[in-house]
């Protein structure tokens, strides 16, 4: 699998928050119009915790999984964790890594927006790499999920319709 | 979908309400409190999330809009087709009040034409503002025609009269309630009673002692309801606790939905009391919990 890039997006529960993208690797400076495009499909209108979305970004799929990050002093803050994968893959496989991560992270108790942005890198290398990932110390077991999702990616032109040609 | 599935659509109209406020306000809660019957905890709302719920033959499109200051712009946009407006505030913030004053002045064209509902909502909190505090301060006397209800989305306080409100104005018609329970007590998981609440006084001589002893003889039979002096009792267990209802035993009352009233309260109460998993029993909680909530069965 190869993941051009993962953003961590949040909506903030404290009175006066934004959408945000919080950080974006390896490409780390976004332009403004670049990061309201990611932005909408990140986090769209409606999306709610547990839910995954798929959009198109240029050549790509962002494969987006929402999850909330508990909060003491106000309401939980709403997350998105999304990676880009080419188009040539089939998005629908790679949701249950997603998932795997995020899930792992919370029962584990270390899901905050500081792992998620101090971790990033090895997320990202763990995701393109189809290995493990170590977060502290809690070993997320990636490889066998990878092993159970993995695919060719499909090389075959679609097959044109209709009678034009 | 079936026959009566489709035939059941052609007949229901469709309302739609736009529930809009600042941030953090309970907009969501309050949608989750009318869906689940009970206190959910949310994130902020990415935009605009859409529920569908159906009241007595009327479909009802909610559009619960986002409160941060990146989504108030879509509200007005949002409100050209609904038939009432919500907006909720939260009472216990009198220092975002001007800015709740602001939001509220920006829709002034739609509300002149529509009916507005205004929310007070965390009324369960201390140090919360009065109506008329909130009135003056969002300058409300300046809308052509407004209501406005003290609610909480976490305890139910006040949500079913407010609800009703909204209802009859989008329909013009009168939301009855299922069930007109007189009396509600709740025991913990022993028999012995926490708290009791009743419109009437059904529960003064021997009625009271006749629930609370047949709670108690409950245990050991299948019962779980009796007849006396003209009402009927039934009775509801949950994990930690039970339950008891009171109505009128005069045969217009559907014993199906009186005993789905009082599942809801108890999941309520279990869900709002967890340190019931702990064996931890606390009464007064229970009991301020169950007035909050019984203010939506009891008229």
């Amino acid at each position: 699998m190869y993941s051009e890039r993962t953003i961590i997006s949040k909506l903030g529960g404290n009175i006066g928050s934004h959408p945000i993208i919080l950080t974006s690797y390896p490409v780390k400076d976004l332009a403004e119009d670049e990061t309201k495009d990611l932005l909408s499909k990140c986090l769209p209108d409606g999306i709610k915790v547990g839910e995954f979305c798929i959009k198109r970004y240029k050549k790509h799929h962002l494969i987006s999984y929402i999850f909330r990050v508990e909060k003491q002093e106000h309401r939980d803050d709403l997350f998105s964790f999304s990676i880009l994968l080419h188009k040539k893959y089939q998005p629908d496989n790679y949701t249950p890594i997603l998932k795997k991560i995020i899930d792992d992270l919370q029962d584990n108790g270390v899901l905050s927006e500081e792992i998620l942005k101090d971790y990033q890198q090895e997320i990202y290398d763990g995701i393109n790499e189809e290995r493990d990932i170590k977060i502290e110390s809690n070993l997320i077991e990636l490889s066998d999920l990878f092993e159970k999702v993995k695919e060719e990616p499909s090389d075959e032109k679609p097959k044109l319709k209709g009678s034009f040609f | 979908m079936g026959v009566r599935d489709i035939l059941q659509r052609i007949f229901t109209k469709d309302k739609k309400i736009v529930l809009c406020g600042l941030d953090n306000a309970g907009k969501t809660t309050m949608v989750t409190f009318l869906e689940k019957g009970t206190f959910v905890d949310h994130t902020p709302t990415m935009g605009k999330e859409t529920t569908e719920i159906e009241v007595q033959g009327i479909r009802i499109n909610i559009a619960d809009m986002g409160g941060q200051k990146d989504f108030r712009s879509l509200w007005l946009g949002e409100m050209k087709d609904a038939e009432c407006v919500i907006f909720m505030v939260d009472a216990s913030d009198s220092e975002r009040f001007d800015e709740a004053r602001g939001e509220l002045m920006k829709l002034s064209s739609i509300i002149k034409e529509k009916p507005l509902i205004v929310l007070a909502n965390k009324c369960d909190k201390g140090n919360i503002a009065s109506l008329g505090e909130i009135i003056a301060a969002l300058n409300l006397q300046k809308c052509p025609s407004f209501e406005i209800f003290p609610i909480s989305c976490k305890t139910g306080a006040g949500i079913v009269e407010a609800f009703m409100k909204i209802y009859y104005k989008l329909t013009g018609k009168q939301l009855t309630k299922k069930i007109s329970p007189k009396a509600l007590t709740v025991f913990d998981k022993g028999g012995v009673p926490l708290t009791s609440t009743s419109n009437e006084d059904v529960l003064q001589g021997g009625l009271f002692a006749a629930i609370t002893s047949f709670v108690r003889e409950s245990f050991k039979t299948e019962l779980s309801q009796l007849r006396l002096e003209g009402n009927i009792i039934i009775f509801k267990r949950s994990r930690h606790l039970m339950g008891s209802i009171v109505i009128d035993d005069s045969g217009n009352v559907n014993i199906d939905d009186a005993e789905s009233g009082l599942d809801e309260l108890l999941c309520h109460l279990e869900n709002m009391c967890p340190e019931l998993e702990k064996e931890e029993l606390n009464t007064e909680k229970i009991e301020y919990l169950v007035k909050q909530y019984s203010s939506n069965l009891l008229n």
